[in-house]
């Protein structure tokens, strides 16, 4: 069958319609039922949909659920966390901790000396579970993701995808040395080279160099992600344990220029007196 | 020549150990002094590493009254109690004992800077020790 000159004009603008309604419909639709953005290469995108802009929010920053009184100073149950994302944190009185690290973990709760607060850069959960935004940029040609976050000290991490190995000697970092790779729409982020200069999480869990994290990273839909982390460190814990929050896209926001304490306007809240009866006064830099 | 001896003993060690910074409260490197009196103080260095599950580390490496860790007890539970037990040969052959009972300060427990403070015991000599992690 061939189209006459004006069938195929007319076959042209109902396609070029169709696509603009589709578009419109498209534009429209919530986030909550917007397809998962996926890049040319098939794999899901963390990133904002071209045109558009947008960072993730971490819903909580704990990584641990308070279940005993001496824990109690924890603050900050987090606005998005659902119950499914509360479901992957450890209570307190579950994590293996080794006596010392517990306690410690505890007297950190009172004396919120944390690194993070004085300009030093993050690794683990707290890379993620940062203030104002956190990037996730997939290099496909380079075969690397970036993680940018927007708080604390404004740096980021490299995830190299090219399955290369771990360096066998290392200088130990604030961030570590990570590989990556799919396992289906779920990136799995191995870490190890961590310095002991951190916190895991912005609640003071405790680490040696023998820290090595798993993360998993999964777009559940286009407004959420979940993160899952696998802690294993047997100098600190006595076996390996999981935790993990949600992630909220935020749409029509970037991230901006906050570096370290420069400009920030929550200074009491972090390095201050306070009224909350919680140490963050300490002059001596971790 | 002793003295070089010690000096290039500490260069070796620093950059092994200023990589462990915080982690268990213990590691690092901490310099201080002990004696049985005010008037009688010796400067020590005791470097302290923590692998998986035990304390080891040298007090005084590189020196004559250098002393291997043998055992070590952090009471976390109970006011940061610390407990260490090391053994050394001094220059005449004899073997010796090092005991150090203390304590951690906890107003600077976040500190890399933290200090400990206690009694110090060595072949029949008791006194008292001040150390602060380097």
């Amino acid at each position: 069958m061939r189209l006459s000159r004006v069938g195929m004009l007319q076959v042209s603008a109902v396609l070029a319609l169709a696509q603009v309604i589709s578009a419109a419909v498209f534009a429209q639709q919530p986030d909550s039922v917007r397809p998962i953005p996926r890049l040319a290469t098939g794999e899901v995108s963390f990133e904002a949909p071209p045109g558009q802009s947008g960072v993730w929010n971490r819903g909580d920053y704990r990584s641990v659920v308070p279940d005993i009184k001496e824990h109690a100073a924890l603050r900050n149950i987090g606005r998005w966390d659902t119950p499914g994302a509360d479901g992957l944190k450890p209570l307190f009185t579950e994590v293996p901790f080794q006596p010392w690290a517990k306690e410690l973990y505890l007297w950190r709760q009172q004396h919120e000396i944390e690194p993070y607060g004085r300009c030093k850069p993050t690794g683990a959960y707290r890379n993620i579970a940062v203030p104002y935004g956190t990037d996730i940029v997939q290099a496909t040609d380079e075969k690397k993701i970036y993680i940018f976050h927007t708080g604390g000290s404004h740096s980021f991490r490299t995830i190299y995808m090219d399955g290369r190995p771990h360096p066998e000697d290392m200088d130990p970092s604030y961030g570590g040395h990570s590989v990556g790779h799919w396992e289906g729409d779920t990136l799995v982020v191995d870490t190890v080279g961590f310095n002991e200069r951190g916190w895991i999480d912005a609640y003071g869990l405790p680490n040696t160099t023998k820290l090595h994290v798993v993360e998993k990273i999964t777009r559940v839909d286009f407004e959420r992600l979940t993160y899952e982390m696998i802690v294993d460190d047997p100098g600190a814990y006595t076996k390996s344990f999981s935790t993990g929050m949600d992630m909220r896209w935020t749409p029509d926001r970037e991230t901006f220029q906050f570096l370290c304490q420069d400009g920030n306007l929550a200074q009491e809240l972090m390095v201050g007196e306070g009224s909350s009866g919680i140490d963050r006064t300490s002059q001596i830099t971790p | 020549m002793k003295i070089k001896s010690c000096l290039l003993g500490l260069l070796i060690l620093l950059p092994v150990t200023t990589s462990a910074q915080q982690g268990h409260p213990l590691a690092g490197i901490w310099l201080g002094d002990w004696g049985a009196g005010a008037a009688d103080r010796k400067q020590v260095v005791v470097e302290l590493t923590w692998t998986d599950t035990s304390l080891g580390g040298n007090i005084n490496p590189g020196y004559p009254d250098q002393a291997v860790v043998a055992s070590g007890k952090l009471d976390s539970a109970n006011g940061w109690k610390v407990h260490i037990e090391a053994a050394g040969t001094d220059e005449s052959g004899k073997d010796f004992k090092t005991v150090l009972d203390g304590q951690l300060d906890e107003k600077d427990l976040g500190s890399s800077n933290r200090s400990m403070t206690g009694t110090w015991t060595q072949a029949g000599v008791s006194g008292t020790f001040n150390l602060r992690r380097e």
